[in-house]
């Protein structure tokens, strides 16, 4: 029962790791919160689910897809919304709200597009086979979203180290005036970075959508805050952090439901937010990036 | 004439007193904005109040003048205990820090069988005479207006504008931070408890994050310059929904869109620095 649980809590993890990844970066590079962020995990599903559905593509092509058009309409929404304030004094609060408010507009268009009902893959679309192991069992789809995500996962931390563009995004992530002293483009890079943060989200929407098989609009607003914690719990802007914090919640969200009650899953998970800033102000893991808040 | 007032009086009741309620959320917003602290843990706090406010009455039988004030006390109450470490936390840790408080706040009224769980209380006395709420308005912000104006405001100016310098003038920093936190929280106990007696009912979504953003616009929209900023961003953003009832299903559509352009387009408000600080600025040349 508790392998079992485990098993299903790192599933979920794997996913919130991947969620959190995204968020971290932009929030280290761009220094904004970007709580349209949420969105983008909705829309990513949503546009997987019509790969699917209308264009018939399998999993893998669905996915790079709907990472590929989330990625675009972010760097758009971003160009509008969150560029012109990042210049400003108060950009934490201003982009906050700047994107807090957009992301309403933007919940309410995917309910009036696709309807406040949850819509659910074709059958087919992933495997159903499900692996025993003793008294664990495991299904081919779990082992497929893990797989994703690590793939996903290494993908990026190699562009991030080994590439050109990966090291401009850092070096603007570090000290955003000497890397446009040295020459970076700065419209280029935030709109790299805005790619990249709509793909993770949009990948990591389909796979919840995938793991419990339902995708809603308001899908990415609950995720959203949850994900905001394990970002903070990691150490804001900080890309391992993200990743740990992202595994433990999962894990922990999925033993609460098991073992108290469902209904405390939220409470968990921001008492457990709290005490870490009780106890570390900067996150498990700080950066110098979050000492700079 | 004044059966037109009146009439016009009874027709928009409910609209007047959300007009009142987020005018006292607004500028419980104010005390810690002007300070320039990202403390949004406003929703917790106004749970407390109309929580313990609608138990008292419904539960208990008392009247509305001591169960409201009882709301607000232990709303200070809950906030005096968790001050010290929230202060730690600065810029986006407090503001998600006190996100997390407000969601907390909001998981166990949901769990708590004796709060009426995900359906809340219904019910409760609605004997607030819509004067009363005013009256609470007006004394608030002439309390908060005669605050500004004296060492306290100045000091919560130099707060805001440069804790450091403020620090080596000899401000109290923690100090003026712990005020404000303190008195925002009381506030808004306070406005949760006219709330709920004023709606009659109380449900945990009241209390969402969706409620911060909207407080959090309320200030933005008039600016931190003056408490009366606040309030004035509180009227305009609740009327305008309603002006515009007759495309309501577009209506959270037009205030996520309001909030996008009032902070790409009036970057400090309605109310200017300028305008008001006539005596702040007088040394400065």
């Amino acid at each position: 029962m508790f392998a079992q649980q485990l098993v299903n809590g790192v599933v979920l993890g794997a996913i919130y790791s991947l969620f959190s990844l995204g968020f971290t970066i932009i929030f280290g590079v761009l220094h904004v919160i970007n709580l349209m962020y949420g969105v983008f995990f909705a829309l990513g599903a949503y546009v997987s689910l019509w790969a699917a559905q209308s264009l018939g593509l399998g999993l893998i092509a669905s996915i790079a897809l709907s990472a590929v058009v989330t990625g675009v309409a972010a760097i758009g929404l971003d160009a509008l919304i969150v560029t012109p304030l990042r210049r400003r004094k108060e950009r934490y609060l201003a982009s906050l709200l700047a994107t807090m408010g957009m992301s309403l507009f933007l919940y309410a268009l995917l309910t009036r597009f696709f309807g406040a009902e949850p819509m659910r893959y074709p059958s087919g679309f992933s495997s159903e086979t499900v692996l025993s192991f003793g008294s664990v069992s495991i299904s081919v789809l779990q082992i497929t979203i893990v797989g994703i995500v690590l793939v996903v996962v290494a993908a990026l931390f190699w562009f991030l180290k080994k590439t050109r563009w990966g090291v401009a995004v850092r070096g603007v992530g570090d000290h955003e005036t000497a890397a446009l002293l040295v020459g970076l483009s700065p419209f280029r890079t935030t709109a790299l970075v805005s790619f990249i943060g709509g793909s993770l989200a949009a990948v990591a929407g389909t796979l919840i959508g995938l793991n419990f098989n339902a995708v809603q609009p308001f899908m990415g607003e609950t995720m959203m805050l949850q994900g905001f914690a394990v970002v903070v719990i990691g150490g804001l802007g900080s890309m391992p952090g993200a990743l740990a914090a992202g595994m433990l919640l999962g894990i922990i969200e999925i033993l609460t439901t098991a073992y108290i009650s469902s209904a405390y899953r939220d409470a968990v998970t921001f008492a457990l937010l709290l005490a870490t800033l009780w106890v570390l102000p900067q996150g498990l893991l700080p950066t110098s990036t979050a000492r700079r808040v | 004439m004044s059966d037109f007032i009146a009439n016009f009086l009874w027709t928009y009741q409910t609209v007047l007193s959300q007009v009142a309620i987020n005018s006292l959320l607004a500028l419980s917003m104010y005390c810690v904005l002007a300070t320039g602290q990202l403390f949004l843990g406003q929703v917790g706090f106004m749970a407390i109040g109309a929580y313990c406010s609608a138990v008292l009455t419904t539960m208990l039988g008392m009247p509305l003048w001591v169960s409201m004030p009882a709301g607000a006390l232990l709303a200070l109450l809950v906030a005096l205990l968790l001050v010290q470490p929230m202060l730690r936390l600065s810029g986006v840790y407090m503001a998600i820090g006190t996100i997390a408080f407000g969601e907390v706040i909001r998981s166990l009224a949901i769990n708590f069988d004796v709060l009426g769980g995900a359906l809340g209380i219904s019910g409760i006395p609605q004997s607030l005479p819509q004067t009363a709420l005013y009256a609470m308005v007006i004394v608030v912000a002439a309390i908060l207006v005669c605050a500004m104006h004296s060492r306290l405001g100045r000091a919560v100016e130099a707060v805001r504008t440069d804790e450091l310098a403020a620090q080596a003038m000899g401000v109290d920093v923690r100090r003026i931070k712990l005020i404000s936190v303190l008195a925002s929280a009381a506030l808004a106990g306070l406005a949760g408890a006219a709330g709920a007696h004023s709606m009659g009912t109380v449900t945990p979504n009241d209390f969402s994050f969706v409620s911060s953003v909207a407080i959090l616009s309320f200030v933005v929209l008039g600016g931190v310059a003056s408490p009366l900023g606040a309030i004035l961003g509180a009227v305009l953003l609740t009327l305008l929904p309603e002006l515009l009832s007759s495309f309501s299903e577009f209506r959270t559509m037009i205030n996520g869109l309001a909030i996008v352009l009032v902070v790409l387009l009036l970057p400090s408000g309605l109310f200017p620095l300028k305008i008001i600080r006539i005596r702040g600025n007088a040394k400065r040349r």
